[in-house]
Order: structure tokens, then sequence, then C-alpha cells
């Protein structure tokens, strides 16, 4: 078995959770919690928690937030050596407020520091991605950097569009990728299309495997997701969870779950539903990765 | 020790008052005692005949022991209460409730007392911060940063296994706080029992400043213990004035802005004559002293042989954070210096102006010259 490698944010999240009721324009009483965070880390940290093999490459600063993200990214097992060090910089972090029910009243972050992963930056890491097996993109990588690595890196390359906006950005180089993950709202923005129904999800995986990819994964929240390649066509249905503790990090735990599976040689199905079973321990905790999760758990939820 | 200086003890110029001139000399060479007197001159702006006049009358009265300017046992002021990191995320939209909005975030060593410590370090004054501090990542921050900024934390409380203060704020793209939130609940740890540890260093204090976040019996015990001391309330915020009103009539000074004063005195205030007369109200409530800040209007002033309000000159503000403490940093080094109650005013009122004028909670151009540069202007409007 061979590595992945995962390009894209790596952020310390700061978490302010209010012990009352959240006044606007008023410093309000709360906890404040820190955690190593970044859409394509916590992926990765979800790929590294199950067994797999992973190389982590992300923009980091060289201060305490840096080290941080280092220390706990290492400790579960990803390789973050072939990151980049930022001299003098902070490293970028997202702070969020959750009000007493634990839903997110407002957040804000900063991703200045991604934009450091120019396309010369990575000609010199292109050694580690070509020994791949596949090569995961963050959405909010520099255009460029997109565009290099999709024509440079010949290894299956796959992509979560995270944001409508991001998918929108993206949506010309979107036919590069081998494999891409979007959810419903990022899908009907890419294709232009209006309904959610089943046929409407047909069509929209229609468009994205037309433009030139290999397998599309629509994720639709509770109902599932849908999943089309040259393997199948069709709807895979949720795991049910009894309490969403907090639905933040489903998408990129799903993904991972999918990755792995696939990687060690199972169907399309079987990944599918092994990707549910991770996105459903993901959700049963108050964390985008939830800290207990283990391979005997999710195998045991998926099958 | 070098045979021009005299017997000290025995001039009658002997522990005399100092001027400004001389206050700026010593906050010069306490961090450079081998300076010579052309240096000296060269960063005053005067002769070198001038700088060699101002170290003999300091050496008269006291100030300077010796050649090598071995300085007199510095008076120092003691400030207890919070220190914390200001987590400040700035928006470059308009922010979306309920979404990731993208901005810029950036982290600064904040706190009232800290803050009010760093403003009395900038004015070359000795402050020694009693803050508690977690043992994590902000709080090597903060005490490093306190260090180089020559704010004395040795006496601070380090708590290994507790979280250190912290603040977040949401600033929206048109620069006002959309909303914050803090984790505060280190200070609580600023127990009676650790203030007894540090008695030392509260009895050789010549100011002590309470933060109004400290727990009530930790207030209390301050007040009773060290009552012929210069002590002197810095209210934070509304919200904690009913955590001291019960302790009014043991308080020494108090200051107090326009929200805070009209809580306690219960006298709406809008007018100067508003403010003379809530703080003549308060006065009888305890404390000996008493000002109330009105942003750029000035300041109403009340103490048992004076009253009255002294304007300033309107200028348009850019910040209001942190403007309390640096009225309140002016008061302390009249405290320390025993400059004369206008003389105080006037120091603090030009302290706060320069704070108005600067985005961050301590303006970084603060000092002295800066001070002295606004007093006269106001005297001049």
């Amino acid at each position: 078995m061979g590595y992945v490698v995962y390009i894209g944010a790596a952020n310390v999240d700061i978490t302010g959770f209010a012990t009352g009721d959240l006044i606007p324009r008023n410093s309000n009483p709360g906890k404040i919690r820190l955690y190593s965070g970044g859409g394509a880390r916590n992926s990765a940290e979800c790929y590294a928690r199950l067994g797999g093999e992973v190389k982590f490459i992300g923009a980091i600063g060289d201060d305490a937030f840096g080290q941080k993200l280092v220390q706990d990214s290492q400790a579960v097992g990803i390789d973050m050596s072939h990151c980049l060090t930022v001299p003098g910089a902070m490293s970028s972090a997202y702070i969020a407020l959750m009000d007493e029910e634990r839903d997110m009243a407002v957040a804000l972050s900063d991703v200045e520091l991604e934009q450091r992963l120019t396309p010369e930056f990575m000609a010199a890491k292109l050694p580690v991605l070509c020994g791949a097996r596949a090569v995961v993109l963050g959405s909010g990588l520099p255009m460029e950097t997109l565009e290099f690595v999709t024509q440079n890196c010949r290894v299956p390359l796959w992509i979560d569009t995270s944001s409508v906006s991001r998918g929108l950005a993206i949506r010309p180089i979107l036919g590069r990728f081998h494999t891409v993950k979007c959810n419903l709202l990022e899908a009907m923005a890419v294709t232009g299309e209006t309904a959610q129904d089943i046929a409407a999800l047909q069509r929209m995986a229609r468009a994205i495997l037309a433009m030139g990819c290999r397998r599309v994964l629509i994720t639709c929240g509770a109902r599932g997701a849908f999943c089309a390649d040259g393997e199948s066509t069709g709807m895979h249905p949720a795991i049910p969870v009894r309490r969403v503790q907090s639905a933040t990090g489903a998408g990129d735990s799903f993904f991972a779950g999918v990755l792995l599976w696939r990687e060690r040689g199972y169907s399309i199905q079987q990944s599918v539903r092994f990707g549910m079973a991770v996105a459903n321990l993901t959700i049963r905790s108050p964390l985008p990765v939830n800290p207990d999760l283990n391979l005997e758990e999710v195998l045991a939820l998926a099958f | 020790m070098h045979s021009d200086f005299e017997d000290t003890a025995k001039n009658p110029k002997y522990g005399a008052p100092i001027t400004k001139r001389e206050a700026e000399i010593l906050a010069i060479i306490r961090k450079n005692p081998m300076i010579s007197h052309q240096e000296l001159a060269d960063m005053l702006g005067i002769t070198r005949s001038a700088a060699s006049v101002h170290l003999t009358n300091l050496t008269k009265k006291g100030k300077i022991k010796g050649r090598g300017y071995i300085l007199e046992q510095p008076n120092y002021a003691t400030i207890i209460g919070a220190a914390n990191m200001d987590i400040n995320g700035f928006s470059f939209e308009p922010m979306v409730a309920g979404s990731s909005n993208p901005g810029r975030i950036s982290l600064v060593p904040g706190g009232e007392a800290r803050n009010l410590a760093e403003n009395l370090a900038r004015l070359g004054i000795n402050a020694k911060l009693m803050a508690p501090i977690g043992g994590d990542m902000f709080g090597e921050k903060i005490v490093a940063d306190c260090r180089a900024l020559g704010i004395d934390t040795s006496d601070c409380l380090l708590l290994p296994n507790a979280s250190t203060s912290l603040f977040m704020a949401f600033i929206n793209s048109g620069g006002d706080m959309a909303m914050g939130l803090s984790d505060m609940r280190i200070e609580d740890n600023i127990t009676p029992e650790y203030v007894q540890r540090k008695s030392g260093i509260l009895a050789g204090s010549k100011v002590i400043v309470l933060g109004s976040g400290l727990p009530p019996e930790t207030l209390q015990y301050v007040l009773e213990n060290f009552p012929q001391k210069e002590i002197i309330m810095d209210v934070g915020a509304v919200g904690k004035c009913k955590r001291f009103v019960h302790l009014l009539d043991r308080m020494c000074t108090l200051q107090l802005n326009r929200i805070e004063a009209e809580f306690i005195s219960g006298i709406s205030i809008v007018t100067a004559q508003d403010a003379i007369r809530a703080a003549k109200h308060i006065s009888k409530m305890g404390p000996k002293r008493v000002f109330i800040t009105l942003g750029v209007k000035g300041c109403a002033v009340v103490t048992p042989s004076e009253e009255g309000f002294f304007h300033t000159r309107a200028r348009r503000p850019v910040s209001t954070t942190g403007v309390g403490q640096a009225y309140t940093a002016g008061i302390v080094y009249g405290a320390i210096y025993d400059l004369s109650l206008t003389e105080t005013v006037q120091f603090a009122m030009a302290c706060s102006t320069l704070t108005l004028q600067s985005e961050s909670a301590v303006n970084r151009a603060l000092n002295l010259q800066a001070v002295e540069q606004v007093v006269l202007d106001n005297q001049e409007y």
C-alpha cells in the first residue's frame, strides 16, 4: 500500500462557546477552545486515524500556532515534513462563535498564507506527488497552483469543491480531476441545475462526468450521497444518526473514508458505504474530527 | 562614589519634588545608567551644560545616588488584574451571521491591567504586573512581550494547568465590533491568599491599581489591608460596578466614565456641571478622589480640597479602546511623581488624547515627550 498526499488548508480553529445569550456589539462571557483544523488537514487526519498513510502539504507560520498544527498532526500519524514554513508569518486561523445551542453565530477565516503554496513551491514537490497513489487538492489553493498540479501530476487527482464560490472558480479545470466531490448546492451551482430530485442528480452527475472526470460524488446531507462512475450510478443512503452534535466536518470525513477504502481496493459501493460510516461517527462528535475515530468502529457500523 | 556628589542628606533640596524635565531624564538614565552628559543633551535637544545642571539638581534632590548613575530604589506601581490575548478578526466585507467570513486575524496582548502596565512602562514608570498567566502558548507570549516592554512580570501568578485569559472580537468592515466573547475564568485565581503572599510587594509600592474584574473578596482584602496606600480603582465596564459598590467607603481614588458614574450616582450626566455634581455625590460615598471622564469633552474631578471640570481640545477620535487605561496611567504618573492635581489631570487627559488617536488599545507612540507636547497644545487652546 502506498501513500496519498493532501495539499491545502491547515489552520488553528479558535472557537468561543457562549455561556449565556449572545448580545451583539458586546463582550459576552464564555469558554474559548483551540483545535487544529483546516478542511484538507481535517480530512487527512481522518485518513490517518483510520490507518492510512498520508503526507500533508500546507503553508504554516513559524509561530506557536504552527508548532501546534505540526505537533497535533504528527501525533495522529500525518507526515508533515513537506509543509512550507513561512518565516515571520502567523499561521492561518479560523475563529468562530457558538451560541448556547452550539449553533455557529458567526465565523471568520484568515487564509492568506495558503496563497504561498505557489506553482514554484509545488514544482519542488512533484517527486512526492508523483509517487503517491492519489493526490487530494484543496479548492482554496491559488488558481495557478491548481493549474500547475493538474497539468504536471499524472496520478489520480481528487478534489472537494468545498463551497459554492470555490466550485464556480475552479469549474473550468474540474474535468482534469479523477474524482470530484461536492455537496448538492455546489453541484447545482457548477452545473446550473435548479431541481434536487433523483433525475436532477443524474443530470448533474452526467454533466460533471462530461467535463472529463472519472467519478463524481454528490453529498445530500441526511438523504445520502449520489455516486456516478464507470462502475455504477445511483443513490447511496446515509446511515441514520439519532443525535447530530455538529455537522461540521461531515463532508471532509466522508471524503477521507471513500478515498481510503477505494485505495484499499474495495468497490465504489463499499467505499461510499465506508465513507458514510466515517461521516456518521464524525457528526456524533462536537468536533470536526472525532478524536475517537477508529477502524473497528467504522467497520462495525458500515458492514 | 565620585567626589562630585555631595552628602545629599544634608542638602536642603533633598526630597524636593522633581520637574517634568527631570522625570524625563530619570526615565532615560534608568534605561541607560552609563549615558554620557553629551548623549543625554543630544537626546533632549539641550546643551551639555544644561544637562549637567539637571543631573546636579537630581543628585541634590536625592534621585541620583552616585556616578554611573546609581538610582534611588525607584518608586513603582503595582497593577493587579487581567492580562489576556486579544484575538481580533477583521472582516473584509460586511459580516454575514451564521457563516464564515473572509478576513484577517491578529493576536495582540491585551487585558486592562496589562494595557495599563504597558502605558506606564512607555512613560518610564516601573510597573509590576500581578496578573494570572496560564501555561499555554498565549501565556508565554504575553510574558515575553511584557518583558520586552520593561514590565516586571516576576510576581505574576503562573498557573500551568489553566488557560490564559482570551478575548475574541469580530470586527466588521466598518470598524465596529460586531460580536465579542471573553474567557477570563482564570482571573478568579487572584485570591486574597495570593495577594497576601505578595504583601511585601504591595507594601513597597507607591501606587496600587486594582482591576474591577478581580474577585470582590480580593478587592476588599487589598483595600482593608493597605489603607495608607494610594489605591486606584480602574473600572473596566459598567457591568462590573456592582462588584465593588459595597466597598466604596474604603476607596481612595476612583476613576469612572460617564455611564459608570451615572450607574453609581444615579445622576444623569449631560453637562460638565452634572459631572461635577455626580463626582461630589460619589465622593460622599467614600472615595477621596473621584475622576469622571467624558470622552473628548474633558473630565470632572472632586477631591477633599478641590473640584472642577477640565476641558480638553476636541480632536476626532480614531478608536476609544483603551482610553480609560491611558487616563489611569496619567493618574498613576501623577501619584508616582507627586504632581499637583491640575498637572495630574492635564497629564492624564493628554495620555487619553494620544490613545484616542491610535487604533490599538495602547498607543505604541506614547512617551513622555509626546504627552508633554499634547499638554502644551491643550494649554494653548
